[in-house]
């Protein structure tokens, strides 16, 4: 599902590397937690494998394609498979809650009423149902990441990508996210969650890959 | 089937995509400079259209029609009238001259047939003028310069079968053709640069929603068409302003030509009105191919 062969990646030139030489292996169907200190890479590595960043040297396959061999279009067709929850959410504050939400579905092609009827039972899945017609910035924090989460599962991507997803959030809406992702791992979804809560990720007893120094390392079981 | 609903989907998408972009303050000012354009687009079009008329109008009126000045000069009446008469039967001596009509007084065109027809000014400054309409016989054309030699006698006579005044008009339609079309390219290139300019500025200002859709999976053709439709929509409220605008001047200008007689034909015909009201849609589809055109090129300037 993903592949990083001999990857560097780093900010600018001169600056040391935040990944060095890093190999990992997901493959289909896994679920992973990525955790390490606040700036050891997570962030970057997750955005290596979005195509928001290119790496220094190395290989990236995703779905089995190399994605520096990608062009413009095949990346943006790839990304429709990959949900992100960004850690900034990255909401659009001149939509609704509910057009947020639907906007994957809206990039696909035509919007149903029955898509949307997905879109507000999500909503109302991640407690968030009371909001539909609100606007972001109208919202808390842990609303927002709420948000930021059903718009990266509403089209049941192959991969999900997701940069702290609970950082926001108390304890038991943390679980019941996590439970949300666990769901969609069950039908198939490949999972790549990073989080700094070790405790979180012990708890629901799934490999973690562990970030520092630029190394990749795991725990529990092989990459 | 499946392909007209393709073209009613997106034409539908032109004027209502999925996705609404954030209210950007330059929104009323681009069906404003879309508006007046369009009022100069028409007349651009317009002017150069009516003189083009008005010159084969005027020389459809004179087809098959010759004309002689007489001045009378320094010459008393009755020699004039003498000479006049000797003229005249010169005149109809031509197999090719089916009537001859004296007309008193000259018309808008004495002054232009005098200077032109090689007579001088200060002949034309003493005593009176006369002019002789001349009509060819069915199927018979009159030799010019056969006609103004056999004239030679008549030293203050010219002949004139108003080709030089109608090369004169060809010559000033081409000019105004040309002028419209340089005016209408500058409209275009006007257009261009203001759309070149407000999509760079949207670009910018909806930067991050870009950025966002783009991680989402946006391809490069649905950020354009979101620009794409802001265009056509603020491009056609714009284009109707400017028809809306400009059709009271248009009509006031035609009926001000339609009392000048001599440029009757000059009033604004169906297909005229057809042609103009193209103008503006014709700006509106060259305002949304550049919007188009601008947007995708920025677009894979970015991320």
């Amino acid at each position: 599902m993903v592949r990083f062969e001999n990857l560097t990646f780093g900010y600018g030139d001169g600056a040391a590397p935040v990944l060095s030489n890093i190999a990992l292996h997901l493959p289909p169907g896994s679920f992973h937690f990525l955790t390490g200190p606040s700036g050891a890479g997570k962030t970057s590595l997750l955005r290596l494998i979005a195509m928001e960043v290119a790496p220094i040297q190395g290989h990236i396959l995703v779905f089995g394609q190399e994605l520096a061999n990608l062009d413009r279009e095949q990346r943006a067709l790839m990304r429709r498979k990959v949900g992100f929850v960004f850690q900034d959410f990255r909401l659009l504050p001149h939509l609704s809650i509910l057009e947020n939400v639907a906007l994957p579905l809206k990039l696909q092609g035509a919007y149903t009423r029955e898509q949307e009827g997905q879109v507000k039972e999500l909503l109302a899945w991640v407690g968030l149902g009371y909001v539909s017609r609100k606007f972001p910035l109208e919202l808390s924090g842990g609303e927002q990441q709420r948000v930021a989460i059903a718009r990266a599962v509403i089209n049941r991507p192959t991969l999900l990508l997701a940069d702290e997803p609970t950082g926001n959030v108390d304890e038991a809406m943390a679980e019941r996210l996590l439970h949300l992702f666990t769901e969609l791992h069950r039908g198939g979804t490949t999972v790549l969650l990073a989080t700094h809560n070790d405790h979180l990720a012990r708890a629901f007893q799934k490999p973690i890959l562990r970030l520092g120094d630029g190394q990749l390392s795991l725990e529990g079981q092989a990459i | 089937m499946t392909r007209m609903k393709a073209i009613f989907v997106y034409f539908f998408a032109l004027w209502r995509p999925s996705l609404r972009l954030e209210r950007s303050p330059e929104r009323f000012l681009m069906p404003l400079i879309i508006a007046a354009l369009s009022i100069l687009a028409i007349f651009a079009v317009l002017v150069p259209m009516k003189i083009s008329a008005g010159a084969s109008f005027a020389a459809r009126a004179v087809e098959g029609n010759l004309v002689v000045h007489v001045l009378q000069g320094q010459k008393s009446l009755s020699e004039f009238e003498a000479e006049l008469a000797l003229l005249i039967d010169r005149l109809e001596s031509f197999e090719e001259i089916d009537t001859i009509d004296r007309a008193a007084a000259p018309d808008m065109a004495f002054t232009q047939d005098i200077l032109l027809g090689g007579l001088s000014r200060d002949d034309a400054l003493y005593g009176g003028i006369v002019r002789l309409n001349l009509t060819e016989r069915p199927g018979r054309d009159v030799d010019l310069e056969a006609l103004q030699f056999n004239l030679q006698d008549f030293e203050n006579a010219s002949a004139d079968d108003h080709r030089t005044w109608k090369e004169a008009n060809k010559q000033r339609s081409r000019q105004a053709l040309w002028g419209g079309l340089f005016v209408l390219l500058f409209i275009l290139a006007l257009i261009a640069a203001t759309l070149n300019l407000t999509i760079r500025l949207a670009l910018r200002m909806h930067s991050r929603t870009l950025r966002v859709l783009h991680h989402l999976g946006a391809t490069d053709s649905f950020g354009v068409m979101l620009f794409q439709a802001t265009t056509f929509r603020r491009a056609i409220v714009g284009g109707a302003l400017g028809g809306l605008l400009a059709l009271p001047l248009v009509l006031a200008l035609s009926a001000l030509l339609q009392a000048q007689q001599n440029y009757g034909a000059a009033m604004v015909g169906l297909w005229q009105w057809i042609v103009l009201a193209w103008v503006p849609l014709g700006l509106v589809a060259f305002a949304v191919m550049i919007a188009r055109l601008t947007a995708f090129r920025l677009l894979r300037q970015t991320y």
